[in-house]
């Protein structure tokens, strides 16, 4: 009895931040059906989500997101592998260039997207560089990368954040698979690529979908950089449900609570898919190690 | 000449592991490279498979250099400690993994593979995975998976010491028996001596990254070169004395030498000492312990040398005892003693 | 292993685009005009330092409070994450296995929808426009990552030690303080330095649950980079990186200086 006091004890501060995260998702559901006695609105209503489903700039918005979100996603886990593996290979795994290979982990969002605006606006550095090459005549010339609806200034801010991260969060295990299973497969005969693709990689799959997991869910509900490096319309779904969320218009406030839901459950969907693949891939390779 | 090492050299940033060492290995030899652990053995068996990058020196396989070849394409196979089955894959395909490397088709390479697990006693098991094996089949499965490589030299590194007692003898058994039916030729990396002397053809014993000496497991065993190489087989005694006008003079022992005159200690090995005979060699008992298949003397010298002697049956002896005991030498071994010390 | 030359093109590659924009920005601080399409700045000011040091927003208070509120989440974090990995590593209950993947549920939801849906409950618990409140949701960005971290350092270290000193007539919690904490210091520092740059850089919790009230160097950047002020953005991004990367080495340095100790031994 006394064991399970301890526990209690020991659990007891988890359990309240657990529970204000259930707080959190059961206000965004409550609110969402249009229940908020605060504001006079008490009668259960799916309405709000109709509204949700049918107005173009929400739609727009949950596109917008979903392809930041995807880009950013899978290419920082392609070139973040990339960028691990060369670590592996050049056998760099510890000390001065992994701290380079840190420091974007460490740089705020915020931060990320003055560099990109430095870099890749009409007239950052990038277009300065190819005017002095000769390759633009005019900044005009330049990509138009920054607050245009491909959000791809957005996406590259989330690559440049995101690549060191999966590069950092996969290079402990890719790194330990390498050195012992991946050098096995060499002996046996397989050149360096094979040995990658045929062992290393797929045993590497469940961190590297655990990586994935993290920055799709970042990059869905991420604010700051669509906000900073993105178009006025559409706008990301983050930016765009704070708005409805701050409308002086009251019943603006379900309406960004039922976008609040939508995204949650796409995130929660994802979430659940991913969480049985890898689920699977474990068992298949007998409990995981 | 199979396996032609040349003066090599490897170094990690830590320092260097291996000076200039250089070592021949026969076709169809079974060599073990035994010393402690730290000594470079395994780094050696490494610089050979090409895992790791070596400073200086050369390899040479069957009279082509390999040194710089890459690690795929040496053909020098490595059993690890650890198995290193892909738990990704089942039995069957890690066992084909060497051929689908080597481009055979499907069909055929699965069915050479539940050939090779036939041969290594593990057929019906190919569908299984490795983490549903235990530790003595995995080991035959990984062995399964070298031999599929067709290794031109296979490399066992401390192969059984994962495995229980019983295990190890029958997997010794089993690579003796494979190394014969394949005809391989065999480099057993341990620290173990009761397995290199078993096992081996012939012994490398590696100190401190460099060979001390090589020679079949009598040679090393009976003749080693240096106290040193003497006491990693363990139970040795030393006996002091002079060597003057060709002769060796220690208490109870006079034998003639062609060492040069100084001090020197003779080795010896309880077997030397015989207490059944009435010899002129006094010893006293000093403790007896009983380890079931046989009984542990430990006798003092009048010299104050110490003999543990083992003995099997009954043993009629008492603390305190004192005995005549005999020293029969062979083949003596001199060490000499620097004047120095 | 062959060192590849592609591989090592690759780092090359990665290390320039992770440096240039550092520098870039570095550059951009200090600039006064740099017209198009010049490669480096015409003329260079100190203007944004001396609006950095005495402006609006005062650096060393600004410092301060962001600091000391990613440091409380930091030790706060750390401590929960402690406890919770105890109960899972060290006990046996049913639902452990639900409680530690529990611990990831705070990732799944998006921080702008915890954030929205939290105020209410905030504003009625009176801690919204507090530093409490905005510690309270910093925790919930930060404590999902430090759970990782010190489970597994604390099955990694085990209750073995500790097991030892009760043995020798160490008091249970004495023997933690003793024993066990020294081993999973390791653990504690990098979930601490993990904890502290997740609350440094949060920016949209703090806005909408510190209300204004909270300030930190997230909520004072935002706007100028939106006023398109490069100069003065570039300037509040030195200071807001250089002042992560100053308490990220601290960290990082304690951490080597405690891996040297332990080599000793």
């Amino acid at each position: 009895m006394k064991e399970k006091t301890a526990i209690i004890l020991l659990l007891a501060p988890f359990g309240l931040l657990m529970a204000v995260v259930a707080a959190a998702v059961g206000n965004v559901l409550v609110q969402s059906v249009g229940y908020i006695p605060a504001f006079g609105l008490t009668k259960p209503t799916l309405d709000y989500y109709l509204q949700v489903f049918t107005r173009a700039d929400f739609l727009s918005a949950v596109w917008v997101s979903l392809r930041i979100a995807l880009f950013s996603s899978v290419l920082s886990c392609i070139l973040g592998v990339l960028v691990s593996m060369a670590l592996i290979r050049c056998g760099k795994t510890r000390g001065g260039i992994l701290y380079a290979i840190r420091a974007p982990i460490l740089v705020p969002h915020a931060v990320v997207a003055v560099f990109i605006i430095q870099l890749l606006s009409q007239n950052g550095l990038a277009a300065r560089v190819g005017f002095a090459l000769g390759l633009l005549e005019d900044s005009a010339q330049f990509p138009q990368l920054l607050y245009t609806p491909g959000y791809w200034g957005t996406i590259l801010a989330y690559l440049w954040k995101e690549i060191p991260f999966v590069a950092y969060f996969v290079l402990a295990f890719m790194g330990s698979i390498s050195a012992t299973l991946g050098e096995a497969a060499e002996n046996l005969g397989a050149s360096a690529l094979r040995s990658f693709w045929e062992i290393t990689l797929p045993m590497s799959i469940p961190v590297i979908a655990r990586a994935f997991l993290i920055i799709f869910i970042f990059a869905f509900g991420g604010y700051e950089l669509p906000l900073l490096l993105g178009a006025t319309a559409p706008k990301a779904l983050s930016v765009q449900t704070y708005l409805a969320y701050t409308s002086p218009d009251l019943l603006q406030r379900p309406l960004a609570m039922a976008m609040n839901a939508v995204m949650l459950l796409l995130s929660s969907l994802l979430a659940l898919i991913f969480g049985s693949l890898v689920f699977r891939l474990n068992r298949r390779m007998g409990g995981g190690k | 000449m199979k396996l032609e090492i040349e003066n090599l050299s490897v170094a990690y940033d830590t320092g260097a592991v291996l000076h200039g060492l250089s070592l021949q290995m026969e076709e169809g030899e079974f060599l073990s490279i035994l010393g402690p652990s730290g000594c470079g053995k395994t780094t050696l068996m490494k610089a050979i498979a090409g895992i790791v990058p070596v400073q200086g020196g050369h390899i040479y396989l069957d009279g082509q250099e390999i040194t710089a070849l890459p690690i795929h394409k040496r053909g020098t196979v490595v059993v690890f400690q650890d198995m290193r089955l892909f738990p990704h894959k089942t039995v069957a395909e890690n066992v084909a993994f060497p051929l689908k490397m080597q481009g055979v088709a499907k069909g055929e390479r699965l069915r050479r593979a539940r050939e090779l697990l036939q041969t290594v006693q593990m057929g019906g098991y190919e569908n299984r995975r490795p983490s549903e094996l235990s530790g003595g089949q995995q080991q035959r499965v990984a062995l399964a998976r070298a031999l599929a490589a067709k290794p031109r030299l296979l490399l066992l590194d401390e192969a059984f010491s994962a495995l229980d007692e019983n295990l190890r003898e029958e997997m010794r058994n089993l690579v003796l028996q494979l190394k014969e039916e394949f005809q391989m030729t065999v480099i057993l990396v341990t620290h173990d001596r009761e397995e290199a002397l078993s096992m081996s053809d012939r012994i490398a014993l590696m100190f401190e990254g460099r060979l001390i000496q090589c020679g079949t497991p009598w040679q090393v065993y009976t003749q080693p070169v240096s106290r040193q190489a003497a006491d990693y087989f363990g139970n040795c005694v030393y006996l002091p004395g002079t060597v003057e006008q060709g002769m060796f003079t220690a208490p109870g022992i006079r034998f003639p030498t062609e060492k040069a005159e100084g001090n020197y200690e003779l080795l010896l090995r309880p077997d030397c000492l015989s207490i059944l005979d009435a010899g002129d060699y006094p010893v006293t008992v000093e403790t007896i312990s009983f380890r079931g298949s046989d009984t542990v003397v430990h006798l003092r010298g009048t010299d104050g040398v110490l003999w543990k002697k083992a003995f099997t049956g009954k043993v009629n002896l008492q603390v305190g005892d004192t005995l005549r005991a005999a020293l029969t030498i062979e083949n003596p071994v001199l060490f000499e003693v620097s004047s120095a010390q | 292993m062959k060192k590849h030359p592609l591989m090592k093109l690759v780092l090359v590659i990665a290390l320039g685009l992770i440096v240039l924009p550092m520098a870039v920005v570095l550059l951009w601080s200090v600039t006064r005009r740099w017209p198009w399409p010049l490669l480096l700045p015409e003329s260079y000011t100190l203007r944004t330092v001396r609006e950095l040091l005495t402006g609006s927003a005062s650096l060393p208070k600004l410092l301060l409070s962001s600091i000391g509120l990613a440091l409380t989440v930091a030790v706060l974090g750390t401590i929960i994450a402690m406890m919770t990995a105890r109960a899972t590593e060290l006990h046996e209950f049913r639902g452990k296995t639900l409680v530690r993947h529990g611990a990831f549920l705070p990732l799944l939801v998006p921080g702008t929808v915890f954030a929205m849906g939290i105020q209410l409950t905030l504003i009625r618990l009176g801690l919204s426009d507090t530093i409490a409140g905005v510690i309270l949701v910093h925790l919930i960005a930060a404590v999902p990552y430090c759970i990782t971290i010190m489970t597994d350092m604390t099955a990694a270290v085990g209750n073995k030690l500790e097991q030892q000193a009760m043995v020798l007539g160490a008091a249970p919690a004495r023997a933690f303080f003793e024993v066990t904490l020294p081993g999973l210091l390791p653990g504690v520092l990098s979930s601490m330095s993990m904890g502290f740059i997740l609350s440094y850089s949060q920016y949209f919790s703090t806005l909408i649950i510190g209300g204004g009230r909270v300030k930190t160097m997230a909520l004072v950047l935002v706007p100028y980079i939106q006023s398109g002020d490069r100069a003065l953005a570039s300037v509040y991004s030195v200071a807001f990186v250089a002042s992560a990367l100053l308490v990220f080495f601290v960290f990082e340095g304690l951490l080597h200086a405690l891996q040297k100790r332990g080599d000793r031994i």
